[in-house]
């Protein structure tokens, strides 16, 4: 495994600007996301670390060596793509074998490596079956073997289970997670899913426009966005009226700070203020800022969403724990409070 | 069986045995007429008489030259070309196959007299002029064939796959990409053969004498000889495509029978 940096990469197509200028370091061992909107530039970045695609400038390295103009078969990476990408005319044994024989090992060694990442991906009973035989979880899975097996410095998934149904798309995501940390390889995973590179990652790249414009912890990202698209694009926002006033936001009466990250001009005195569904609680009347009626409850086990309908018929999203609201129905008025005492605000 | 279901199993039926009798009925016509004699029985003398034709023999012998030679150039041109397209340039397929298509429009004796006239001298003396000539009449054939081929395997992303495995350009194209689209090579293999052993027009224009321009001569003074070969070649050729159809399904079913 390897430490990964892009200095200053760009790339265009045309006059499509891919990437403009991205720098990340990739920790030995640990599993970072890009995340983004399609087109934002992620799978550019990863066909970049792969040497599928080359850069128009910039530098890539693997530790310190510079593998910027090496070709994709010596830079020793292992590979999951979002489309299938197993050979059909091969099983899913002789797919996995691809890789040990273009590396040219023992015999003895394939078939040992070979039963080994089998057993750790639970498919030893399908080994003598072809692509068309498995179903698309099994083919995924066997295409993350063939990627391991090999030990690869670097690991790039490219969107491998957006192809695939909910069920199996957790259980395959929980498996990379478990093989990925079994053999402490650097990975690059992406992804649009936030909910995929939040559950997955060490870290998370939130990229927009050929730019990495945030790079963090999936809490510190969630927590702290640094600016208002971030926010809106991780989780769920409300987006609320409010109003500046001095260095504080006026929400609903109640006087917040201004989060950094903020954008908005400084003579503006109209905003919009971000918050999150679980920053509003359900508090009694008599220690409320404001309150609301429940419009809706939507159950979702330890957790319930609330549709209310806040001051001046605003409809705000609210996350509650379900027993919160037991004695709670649609209709009923309830005591609100804002928890966190920094917002976002953004123009309106 | 619902009535509905049954009505549509039967229009599905007897659609495909129209077409069966559409296409086997001329063949054995004919079969009836080179084979049968005079007494109304059924002989092989046709083939015998047309085996002792040196003639014939000899131009049935040039014709598989010029096959296997338009053969060679044709995989040759389009194997790699077709998978250039696929993995570098694929907003370029669409112009390809136009120009693939061309063969088509323009007509033969154009296309000859072309042949003729941009041809060198040392070429033009030989029937290997007929290889170049065929290679491009076969392409609307051959290009589709392969073509169809690379685009039924997305062959773009198993190519990276292999390469990001660490195959080198030639192990990436000859284990990941060749099998997968040997059916569709096997295609134009046979589609081409079965041109070359087909083609009047040309062989004719340039004045060589292969196996379709002898047979028509030969059919002018013995009828039943040529009818005869004729349907032989024609059966000939559709073993081979249905050879071709079962080649692809073969391998597949043996794993699934024994699974």
């Amino acid at each position: 495994m390897s430490k990964v940096i892009l200095r200053n990469i760009s790339k265009n197509y045309g006059e499509t600007i891919a990437l403009s200028g991205m720098n990340i370091e990739i920790n030995e061992g640990e599993l970072v996301s890009l995340l983004g909107p399609s087109g934002c530039g992620k799978t550019t970045a990863l066909k970049i670390v792969s040497g599928l695609t080359k850069a128009d400038s910039g530098q890539v390295y693997f530790d310190s060596t510079d593998v910027t103009e090496l070709a994709p078969a010596k830079r020793d990476i292992g590979m999951v793509f979002q489309a299938y990408s197993l050979f059909p005319n091969m099983t899913a044994r002789e797919n996995v074998e691809f890789g040990l024989h273009t590396r040219g090992l023992s015999g003895s060694d394939i078939k040992l490596r070979t039963k080994e990442i089998f057993e750790v991906i639970d498919l030893s009973s399908q080994v003598d079956r072809y692509p068309h035989q498995l179903s698309g979880g099994q083919q995924q899975r066997i295409a993350l073997a063939r990627a391991i097996v090999v030990r690869p410095r670097i690991l790039l998934l490219d969107e491998p289970l957006s192809a695939l149904d909910a069920q199996v798309r957790v259980q395959l995501r929980d498996e990379i997670r478990k093989v990925q940390k079994e053999f402490g390889i650097t990975t690059l995973f992406v992804t649009h899913d936030q909910e995929e590179a939040m559950t997955i990652s060490d870290r998370v790249g939130v990229m927009n426009q050929g730019q990495l414009i945030q790079f963090g912890s999936p809490k510190s990202i969630y927590e702290k966005p640094a600016n208002a698209t971030i926010a809106k694009f991780i989780g769920v926002m409300n987006e609320v009226p409010a109003l500046v006033v001095d260095t504080h936001l006026e929400v609903f009466g109640v006087k917040l700070q201004i989060a950094e990250g903020s954008t908005f001009d400084s003579n503006q005195v109209k905003v919009m203020a971000l918050i999150r569904p679980e920053e509003i609680k359900l508090v009694s009347k008599e220690n409320a800022d404001f309150s609301g009626l429940i419009l809706d409850i939507s159950f979702l086990g330890p957790i319930s969403n609330l549709k209310i309908s806040g001051p001046n018929s605003i409809e705000l999203k609210c996350s509650v724990s379900s027993h919160e609201i037991n004695h709670f129905k649609v209709g009923d008025s309830i005591g609100l409070k804002i928890a966190s005492p920094t917002v976002l605000a953004v123009t309106k | 069986m619902a009535p509905l279901k049954l009505a549509a199993t039967a229009f599905r039926g007897s659609i495909i045995f129209l077409g069966l009798v559409f296409f086997a009925l001329p063949v054995y016509a004919a079969s009836v007429f080179a084979f049968e004699n005079s007494e109304g029985q059924y002989t092989l003398d046709p083939l015998r008489n047309a085996s002792a034709n040196q003639e014939l023999m000899q131009s049935l012998s040039l014709t598989l030259q010029i096959s296997i030679g338009t053969v060679f150039l044709t995989l040759l041109l389009l194997v790699p070309t077709v998978a250039y397209l696929h993995l570098v340039i694929p907003g370029a397929r669409a112009w390809v196959e136009f120009l693939t298509l061309t063969p088509l429009v323009i007509p033969p004796i154009v296309q000859g007299v072309g042949f003729l006239y941009s041809m060198p001298v040392w070429l033009k003396a030989t029937p290997n002029a007929l290889i170049f000539a065929y290679t491009i009449l076969a392409l609307p054939f051959s290009y589709r064939a392969i073509d169809a081929a690379f685009s039924a395997i997305d062959a773009k992303t198993l190519y990276d796959a292999a390469r990001s495995l660490g195959a080198k350009f030639s192990y990436a194209i000859r284990k990941a990409l060749i099998p997968n689209v040997m059916t569709g090579i096997l295609s134009a293999v046979f589609l081409t053969i079965a041109l070359v052993l087909g083609e009047f027009a040309y062989a004719s224009l340039l004045l060589w004498d292969t196996f379709p321009t002898v047979l028509a001569v030969a059919g002018m003074s013995n009828a039943s000889t040529a009818v005869a070969l004729s349907v032989v070649s024609l059966l000939g050729v559709w073993l081979i495509l249905s050879g071709i159809s079962g080649l692809g399904r073969r391998k597949y079913r043996k794993i699934e029978i024994g699974a």
